[in-house]
Formats: structure tokens, sequence, C-alpha cells
């Protein structure tokens, strides 16, 4: 640094007093933004020492969390210095900044898994189907132009063909544990028609179970005999099997969803 | 008493350009000339206007009649998807750009935009972004057909064709073009205003704009990075919309929605603003409740981004989001109705003129009234879901747009198209216009109201005989030849009145605000002497104000002009480039793609290279 | 008043529009460059929200493919952190050294900070590549899965920024080298850039806390 100031005192413009440097407050900055990412990068760290984890098991994903902003917030406060400049710049960044924060925690509040399981239209149900699913048609019925609508008829075909091959994995390789119903055998599966979960009832969590497995328990990790396709089929078919309650099933087990 | 004739006295500034400006059509092709482009921009909006126009006019004789075979399945959804997508991007927003390059810069006492290379770019964008989404008919002979809304999964390769693929990258085109508008714009309003000019004092139809350009660069995003997953979706095998992977179809609706509810307070802000800028000129009063106008038209920018929700009532949000959004909706009310009051305020007992652009202005506020009313039906989610997807909604929104942003604009077009040609257009074909016009337009969508709510779907390409909505349909396709007939006197007017039309003169309407203070058409340089701004109605007050004459130096100003350049074509020519290699990166029409869009990457930082070291 | 205008002609010879005399009746006084940046900055927030917003919107949503905890590692993403972190540094320096009217100690950690950010665009590939081969995290394509699509696109598209960023900064040398780029008034396109990288910077702060840490804390 020190070279290249004795060159640019010439070519330095004569003329007003020049700003005041920052560059002893940007480097103490430097320094304490780095210790704080080394904190952030120790606090998963403590997952490890199980004593220190669940003293205070609420407290480290708010404190990563009040870091990061802390991060952010010198960031641009200081390194860009909206901290002292003007109220325009304020507004111009921080208006659009919390309408993204507001608009997208609204959105992601609203993510529900919505089921559509073989085909890529409409959530129809194992129950659906028992009960001679009929696609639905706006008004005019079967004698409408519109009611041989080829995408409609490719959506039922494409679930009805999915929930066959789920239903069939399932005869093979679940029912021993879980019961030709779905309705669960004492000391072994619990029971799918209930609406209790011990590792979540949604489809992908219901995948992610079917496909690790529960260690400790007597499901095994299936993903070493099935491909994903056949462990959607799978997740998708026990997820409809939600509500049916069967008669004769186990007792809810986990929580109710 | 002063007048305008004083500006006449004031010295002609002295010029430094780097290069002249070129003549003939090389001249449109590098202009950077804010009022230029807005040319550009307003005739390309007229013509696509007349060709939406055309699609609607062609699918609804396919819907005139029970049972009809004229335009079936792929053609019907076809023309009824660029119907709508030609609307929005293609006909009002380069209309409202239009009247944003040209006036704004006027209103405002500025020279140009802060950036005229760019918004030389935002337009050859726009341009490349609309041969784009019409090439599909060329080069696959269909229109993209899944609605304008183009919700997925109907959007992914499973459902739909090449078009879509045009689809998509027109509109991420029109997408860039408008987030670099929106940008510049701000720039221009906030930082260009002549001395004097406080906010307060920058003109309804400037302030609106402003909102607008706000509501454009933080509402684009979204929908471009809807667009952009929905491209990877197509182009790569990317599995965001892909539902048997767990994909969400909500993810598209909301990222539209988040970006088209906005998109429909662009199209209808600056259409108020230009009524409220034509009342207090034919009243010959002040704007009532001036200051209540811009900031409801603030706050109607601000809740915009807060009601997205309310297209999305039958999608299965739950109780608590419905409940939010159905009462962020009905806010806008408050606002919407701060501005008509304000209105009616202005008219109030007043002496007024009726030339055409009044007219068209006062129609403005029933038509859009009732669009407004119907809107707020749509905010209790119980009743949007009986009225959802059917043609009550169609009504709705057609009064708003039509009604409402068209109406609107062809008043802006009567009161401001004098400033831009020098000629007054006739004032007798112009309400030969107006009447058949307006008839037209509620011969046509009244009946939609009575459609919707006896159970008419929207986006069906026929009906059975029986189904009872016989007799309304056959009234609105009949209005749509109304509104034809009254769209071609329009630009047979528009047209003539270039040759024909009298002379206008600097203030043919002895208007209150800074454009009318300037030649028309006016100079390159806008304005001999920068204007000092004194109060709202600067003009106004210049001529009948003692003591607010606007100062004509003595000394000619010497002033900087922008040089024309092809830079921004450049610039928009390799991002199409890297769009067009998306577009063949699968190989068809035996197109390689990816080197399309390495040669577009290159290329762009090329001439962005280019651009930054041109002397301007 | 004729050598103010040749002035402001040469400032404009190194294309930033902000000088011109476009802006001489401006009425803040304020760069539009900069005012333009913040509204640009404005509108990428939207952007990187809603790519954020589509990783959590579908976050544990994969059905099929590695899920995060089984690919992130905290080795090379912090390294990477840690580099961007530090470019801000030297980005901050640099336009300190501008307003100071060292051109040369400017183009120096502007240098320093092209660099840096090299090194996190390397990186990022060496993430990528490590994610696809060894994890089979897949981005598109038979095996894809929406993990792998929503993570991809969400870091890739902050690598081109970043990436864009780079180039910008060298143009940037470039320009102080030809002195083109003199201290002064056009200090500000230095500062302009350095809002640019800083938020770039920022971005990753959210995405370094709330897509990897966390996962961490699950």
């Amino acid at each position: 640094m020190s070279h290249g100031h004795a060159v640019e005192t010439n070519g330095a413009h004569g003329g007003p007093a020049l700003p005041h440097s920052h560059r002893k407050q940007y480097i103490i900055l430097g320094v304490v933004l780095s210790l704080v990412t080394f904190i952030e990068l120790g606090i998963p760290l403590v997952k490890g020492v199980p004593e220190l984890w669940t003293a205070a098991k609420e407290v480290w994903a708010p404190l990563l969390i009040v870091l990061s902003i802390f991060k952010f917030g010198a960031v641009v406060g200081d390194f860009m210095h909206l901290r002292s400049d003007l109220t325009l710049y304020k507004i111009l960044f921080i208006s659009p900044l919390f309408l993204a924060m507001f608009s997208f925690f609204a959105i992601g509040s609203l993510s529900v898994v919505h089921y559509a399981p073989f085909g890529k239209g409409y959530a129809i149900t194992a129950q659906d189907l028992a009960d001679g699913y009929v696609p639905p048609t706006v008004g005019g019925g079967a004698d409408a132009p519109w009611a041989d609508d080829k995408f409609e008829a490719a959506f039922v075909d494409a679930q009805k063909a999915g929930f066959a091959k789920g239903k069939e994995t399932f005869a093979a390789s679940c029912v021993s544990c879980h019961r030709a119903d779905g309705g669960g055998m004492p000391g072994l599966g619990v029971n799918l028609t209930d609406d209790c979960y011990k590792h979540g009832g949604k489809v992908a969590a219901l995948y992610t179970t079917i496909a690790k497995g529960v260690s400790g328990t007597a499901m095994p990790a299936w993903q070493s005999s099935m491909d994903s396709e056949k462990l959607r089929q799978v997740a998708y078919y026990v997820h409809s099997l939600k509500g049916m309650n069967v008669a004769g099933g186990k007792a809810c087990e986990g929580a109710k969803e | 008493m002063a007048s305008i004739a004083d500006f006449a006295a004031a010295q002609k500034p002295i010029y430094h350009q780097e290069r002249p400006s070129k003549t003939g059509l090389l001249d449109w092709l590098t202009t950077v000339d804010h009022k230029k482009i807005g040319i550009l921009y307003g005739g390309a909006g007229l013509f696509w206007l007349l060709i939406g126009g055309l699609e609607a006019l062609l699918f609804r004789i396919q819907l005139a009649r029970p049972d009809q075979h004229i335009f079936v399945g792929d053609t019907f959804n076809g023309l009824v998807t660029m119907h709508a997508t030609t609307m929005v991007f293609l006909a009002v927003m380069p209309m409202i750009a239009g009247f944003s390059n040209y006036f704004v810069p006027l209103m405002i006492g500025a020279r140009d935009v802060a950036f005229p290379r760019m918004n030389a770019f935002s337009w050859w964008t726009f341009f490349a972004g609309s041969l784009t989404i019409n090439a599909s008919l060329l080069f696959c002979g269909a229109f993209p057909a899944a609605g304008w809304t183009g919700y997925a999964p109907l959007t992914t390769r499973d459902f739909s064709g090449m078009p879509i693929d045009f689809w998509w990258a027109g509109l991420t085109l029109l997408a860039v073009s408008s987030m670099v508008a929106g940008v510049n714009f701000v720039v221009t309003i906030l930082n260009l205003r002549a001395p004097g000019m406080t906010l307060m004092r920058v003109p309804v139809l400037a302030w609106m704009m402003l909102v607008i350009q706000f509501l454009l660069a933080f509402s684009f995003p979204p929908v471009a990075v809807g667009l952009i997953l929905l491209a990877f979706d197509r182009t790569f095998g990317t599995v965001f919309y892909a539902t048997n992977m767990g994909g969400d179809p909500h993810l598209w609706q909301h990222l539209f929605w988040l970006f088209g509810h906005p998109e429909v307070y662009v199209l209808i802000l600056p259409s108020m603003g230009i009524v409220s800028e034509i009342l207090p000129v034919f009243t010959r009063r002040p704007l009532f409740g001036h200051h209540a106008v811009i900031f409801s038209g603030v706050f109607i920018g601000f809740v915009g981004f807060g009601v997205w929700g309310h297209h999305m009532f039958t999608a299965g949000m739950g109780p608590i989001a419905d409940a939010a959004f159905a009462s962020t909706t009905a806010i806008v009310a408050i606002p919407t109705g701060v501005k008509i009051f304000n209105w009616i305020g202005t008219m109030y007992n007043s002496k007024m003129t009726f030339p055409t652009a009044m007219l068209f202005a006062i129609s403005f506020i029933p038509m859009f009234t009732l669009g407004g009313l119907s809107g707020m039906m749509h905010a209790s989610p119980p009743l949007d879901l009986q009225q959802h997807d059917t043609y009550f909604v169609v009504a709705h929104f057609h009064y708003v747009l039509v009604g409402g942003a068209l109406q609107g604009l062809f008043a802006g077009f009567y009161f401001y198209l004098p400033k831009i040609t020098g000629k007054l257009m006739n004032e007798t074909l112009g309400k030969i216009h107006f009447w058949v016009f307006l008839i037209g337009f509620n011969v046509t969508f009244f009946p939609m109201h009575m459609l919707g709510n006896h159970g008419m779907p929207r986006r069906i390409y026929t009906y059975p005989a029986d189904a009872g909505w016989n007799t309304e349909n056959l009234i609105a396709t009949s209005g749509v030849f109304l509104m034809t007939f009254a769209t071609l006197v329009f630009v047979y007017n528009l047209l003539t009145s270039l040759k024909k039309g009298k002379d206008a003169g600097s203030d043919p309407w002895d208007a209150n605000t800074l454009e009318w203070m300037t030649t028309s058409p006016p100079p390159v340089h806008n304005f001999d002497f920068t204007p000092v701004v004194l109060s709202e109605r600067p003009l106004w007050d210049h001529k009948y104000t003692p003591g607010f004459e606007i100062p004509v130096p003595e000394k000619a100003e010497e002033i900087h002009m922008p040089s024309p350049s092809w830079k921004p074509m450049w610039v928009s020519g390799s991002a199409g480039l890297i769009i067009v290699g998306l577009l063949t990166f699968n190989g068809v029409f035996g197109i390689p793609g990816w080197p399309l869009c390495i040669a577009g990457a290159l290329g762009i930082i090329f001439s962005v290279y280019a651009w930054v070291t041109e002397p301007v | 008043m004729s050598a103010h205008a040749e002035n402001l002609t040469h400032d404009d010879a190194h294309g930033h529009e902000s000088h011109g005399a476009l802006s001489e009746n401006n009425f803040l006084g304020l760069p539009n460059i900069k005012l333009a940046m913040w509204a640009f900055l404005g509108s990428e927030c939207m952007f990187f929200g809603s790519l954020i917003g589509t990783y959590f919107f579908y976050h544990g949503n994969s059905l099929g493919g590695p899920l995060p905890k089984d690919v992130f590692s905290i080795g090379i993403t912090s390294i990477s952190t840690f580099l961007l972190l530090m470019s801000s540094l030297t980005m901050a320096l640099a336009v300190d050294a501008m307003k100071q009217q060292k051109p040369l100690t400017a183009r120096t950690f502007i240098l320093i900070t092209a660099a840096l950010g090299a090194c996190f665009v390397g990186f990022q590939v060496v993430e990528f590549h490590e994610f696809y081969t060894e994890k089979h995290l897949v981005f598109a394509g038979a095996n894809a899965s929406l993990f792998g699509s929503t993570f991809y696109t969400m870091t890739g598209f902050h690598g081109t920024h970043v990436t864009v960023g780079v180039i910008w900064l060298l143009i940037m040398s470039v320009l102080i080298t030809k002195k083109k780029l003199v201290p002064g008034k056009e200090a500000v396109n230095v500062e302009v850039m350095g809002l640019y990288w800083h938020f770039v910077d920022i971005v990753w702060i959210v995405i370094f806390t709330f897509v990897y840490l966390l996962e961490f804390l699950k």
C-alpha cells in the first residue's frame, strides 16, 4: 500500500479536502465479520457435544439467524455505508427488501404438498378409484364437446396405472408387516390408514421413511431394492390410504396430522 | 398578462454532441432520443392493439352461436392466449411506455431520460420479445395455447409443444426490458426534475408513471424467475413443475401472481394519471385533492404487492391465507374510491367543455367504477369460488382494462397527440369513435356478467344450444364489431390528422403543465431553456397568476445532447441470441443451441465494453 | 461554462451517463448511476427472494435423490464464504482509496477483490462437481431431484452474479490503467461497483446461513 501512495501523490488532483478515510474502520469491521463467521461455523459443531447441544437446544438456530442478520446489517450499513447515506437510498433498498422478505415468507408458509401422484393434474385417491372415479367435467355432460379431452383421459390413465403399480409393490413388499389393507400388525408395522405418523405424513416424508428405513425397528431401507420411481409409487399409494381407518387397525402411534 | 409566446423569445441553446444524429431509417435504428423511442413504443402498441383485437374478433365469431366449429381446440386456445398476451404485454404496456417515454421528461422539464442508451436498449429488447412471442406462428404454425397465465404443469413438455417455448422466451425478453426501463425511469423522475419541481409539484401523470416504474422494477423479477424455472424444465429437464417428483404447481401461481397483480396496476395507474391531467384542463380548475390523488396512487402501488392471493382462492391455500388476502384486496377499494371522488369533485359545478379527450376521460370514471365494483365482489372468497373462471371474471377485467385502461389511453391520444404531431385530430370523427366505442364496449362486455352468473366458463371454444347462453353470446359478439369499427375510425382519424389536421400550436388546450410550453412537436432538446417551477401548475400560473411567471433567461444555455448509438441494439441482439440458443437447445429447427448461448454471452460482454467506452 | 461543458464530454467518454449535462439541472444533485444502482439492487432483492423462496417452498418436498444433509459438508463452503467476505472488505478499501484520490491503490484492491471473487466461483465449480459426481445430486434429466434443481439454480444464479462482478471489476481496472477512469467525480463509478459487489456478498450471507448452516442443526 505504501508504494502505491508515493506514486499517487503526483496524480492526486488539488482542490477541496479529501473526504475522511474509513480504512481503519473497514479493517476492524472485516476482522469482526471474520470472527462472527468462525462462531457461526462453530455452532453446527456443538451438535457433536451432546451436553452442550441439549443444554440450549432452542438457542442455536436463533443464534445463527441473529448472527447472520448482524453480518447482513454490517455489510449494508458500513461497507455499503447505507447507514450514513441519504434517506432516499435507504427507502429504495429497504422497502423492496422487506417486500421480498414478506412475500416469500408468505409463499413459503403456504407451501403444502398437493397430491397429484402419477399424472400431473388432478388429485384422486385410492378411495376415488374404488368408488369408480369419473373425471369432472364442466357442465354439458358426456355429450359436451370437451368431454373427450385427451389430457383429462391421460391424467386419469396415468394415475390409475401409477396407483396400480404402487398397490402391486405394496402387496409384494409391505403387507407382511403392515397387513394387506394397511391396518398394521402388533409389534411390527404401524397402521397406515389412520391419520397418525411417527416420521411425517407428507408424501416426501413418507418417501424418505420408505427409502431410508427406520433404524432400531423392523422397517428396512427400501432404496437398496427399489428405484426411485417405485418408491414414489409406494409413497403416493401409502399417502392415499390416510384416513381410510380400516377395521381392526392398530391404535394411533406418533403425531396426528 | 404573460403568455407562452414569451418563450419564443428565448435564445436557442448551444449544442454539444459527440456525433451528429443520423437521418432517415438509420436515425430510427440508432436513436437515443426519448421522444423517438416513445413514438416507436406507441406505434408498436397501436399495431399490436389491432392484432390483438383481430384475435378477439376471430374467437368471438366462433362463440357467436352454439355448437360452431370454426376455431376449435388448440386453435381457439391459441387465439385466446395470444389475445390476452398481446393486449397486456404488447399493446397496453408499450402504449404506456410510449406515453412515459415521450411525456415524462417533458413534464418534469428534463432534456432526456437519465440513461438514454439504456432506454434504447429497453425498446429493442421489447421489440425482440414481441417478435419472439408471435414467431411461433411462423415456425410452429400454432400459437402458444396455455392461457396468458401459463399455469404449470400445462406449460411443461408433457402437455404443450414448441409454441410455449416462444412464449417464455418472448416474455423473458419483455421482463428484462421492463425491469431496465423501470430503473431508468425511477432515476429520471427522482433525479432529473427541473429546478423548483418538488415531489408535490410533479404532475399526477408523471407521479403515476413513477409508481408503475417501481412496480415494474420490483414485480417483474418473480415472474422472470418463474419463467426461468419453466425454461429450465422445458430445455434441460429440471423438475420444478413436475408434480410426480414432489414439485408443486402452486409455485408458478405464486410467482406469476406476485408479478401479475402489480402488473394490472401498471396497466391502470397511467390511465388514472391521464384522466387526472385532462379533467383539470377542461374544467378550468385545479385537480380537487391533488395530494390525495397522488398518495392514493402510491398506496395502490404498495397494496398491489399484498393481494396476489385473491387470484388463487380456488387453489386451496387455506382459510387463514384466504382471509388475509380478502382483507388486503378489500383495502384497495379505499384509495380507488378516494380517486373517484376527487375526479367527481373536480368536475362538480364547473364550466366544462367536451372535446373527445374529455369525453373519454369522463366515461373512464363510471366504466372503471363498474369494473372495480365487480372486482370487490371477487375479494370475498365464497363469492369468488362461484365466479372463478367464469365469464363474470372476464366481464370484470375487461371493464377495468378496456373501460378503464384503454379508454384512458384513448383520452391520452386525443389530448397529447397534438403535442407529438403538431396537428389536432378531427373532433367529429373523434366523437363518432367515442360513442360507438362506448356503446360497443358495453354491448360486448355487459352480457358477460350474465353469462358468468349463468355458469358459462372461460376458455371454452363452444357450448351446447340448450345451455341458455345463446342470446348473450350473440349480443356480445355483435358488440365486438362496433368496437372494431370505432377503433378503425380512430386509426383513420390519427393517420389523416398527420396531413390534414389543423395546426395545434404549442398549447392547444390552454393547459397546466410544462410539456405545453415548448413547440409541437418539441425540438430535440425539448426546451430552449430550463424552466424554473414555482407551483403545481407552472404553465397555468405563468399565464394567469401574476408573480408566478416562468423567467426566460437572457443568455443561451449550453447543453450536451447524447449521441446516436448502435450499442443498445447490439446488447439486445446478444441477449436475444442467448434466448434463441435456449429455445433451440435440444436441436430443433437444426439450429445448434449451446454455441448460440456462448456467442450471445460473449456478444454481451463485448458490446457492453464497447458501450461503456463509447463517447456519448 | 464552455470549459465545464468540455469536462462533461470528457467524463462521458468513459461511458457513464451519470455526469452528462442531462443531469446538470438535476433537482436532487445525486449521481444518476448511484440512484440507479440502489433501485436495481431493490429489484435484485425480489429476484433472489424468488430464488431463495423457491428453495424453501420446495424444501423437504424432494421425492428421490439425496437430501440436503446427505450432500452438504462444512469444509469447502466455509472457505469460499470466508473468501467472499474478505472480498467485500477489499472492495470497501478500493472504494475508500478511490475517494482518497489514490487510483493505483484502488486498482490493487480491485484486482484482489476480483481474484477472491474468481476463487469463490472456482470453489463453487468444485463443489458442484463433487455434489454431482460423488453425492449424485442431479440438476436435470432422468435422475434429477427437486432438491438438485432448486439448489443448483439458486446457487448457480448467485455464482453468475459473482462472475458478472468479476468481469466488471476487470473492466474497471483496465479503465483505471488507461486513465479513462480517474478519481474525483468518477469515484462514484467504483462506489457503485462496490454496492453491487457487497450486495452479492449479502445474498451469500443469507444463503450460507439459511441453506447450509441451519441444515446442520436439524
